[in-house]
């Protein structure tokens, strides 16, 4: 049986955009920094519009801040 | 902890503050023996009216002091923006409330049909729409936490 899991790599582009601190990017994105705490922990999965927003803050295409992972179990 | 967290906790603590106090009147209300003497609908009418617009004006009230005292303690700005995150938790929350309102007023119909006193009917109504303050928030403080 597959599973899917949704990867993100929001950590690794805001360390890479000069350390942008959580709430620089939540301003950016248009959202808490909560939320944006709940994204990078996995803990939620955000809408196809705040992925757009937040690959787009970043300036990187969605498929390289947001993965989709299949993994067997 | 953040802002909403703690503005949930708040408000779970002053619902059930609320359900004890009430809880403790018409306990001491069963054992004086006036719930078996009232027996008109709109004593009771009136009686859910007054306590639900009771613990409305509280909890606005108890919000207003916790955004005080917390601006006060925290020197943190209350979030003024509410994103998709938390529409989803509120939404979620709102669901599982409902669904404890309607059991508590399913057990509400059940006392009456069943011909038990009006109090216990009304009482089950009250509480369940004092189950459903504490739910609500609850849910909202698990989602908070756990994610969704």
């Amino acid at each position: 049986m597959s599973e899917y899991t949704l990867i993100n790599n929001v950590r690794k582009f805001r360390f890479n955009c000069n350390e942008m601190t959580q709430q620089e990017l939540a301003s950016k994105a248009q959202v808490s920094r909560q939320t944006i705490v709940a994204i990078e922990k996995g803990k939620y999965s955000p809408s196809l519009e705040l992925a757009f927003k937040i690959a787009q803050v970043f300036n990187a295409p969605l498929e390289e801040v947001f993965s989709y992972v299949i993994h067997d179990t | 902890m953040s802002y909403q967290e703690k503005k949930h906790i708040t408000s779970i603590f002053t619902s059930l503050l609320f359900t004890v106090t009430y809880c403790m009147y018409i306990f001491q209300q069963y054992q004086n023996g006036t719930l078996d003497k009232i027996d008109s609908l709109s004593y009771w009418a009136y009686t859910v009216i007054i306590i639900l617009s009771v613990k409305i004006g509280f909890n606005i009230l108890v919000q207003i002091i916790f955004s005080i005292f917390h601006s006060l303690l925290s020197k943190e700005k209350q979030p003024n923006l509410v994103d998709e995150l938390d529409n989803l938790i509120e939404l979620k929350s709102l669901k599982y409330a409902f669904i404890t309102f309607m059991l508590g007023f399913l057990m509400a119909m059940l006392s009456a049909a069943n011909g038990m006193p009006m109090y216990v009917m009304f009482n089950l109504l009250i509480l369940s729409f004092f189950a459903a303050e504490i739910v609500g928030p609850s849910s909202q403080v698990y989602y908070y936490r756990k994610g969704i």
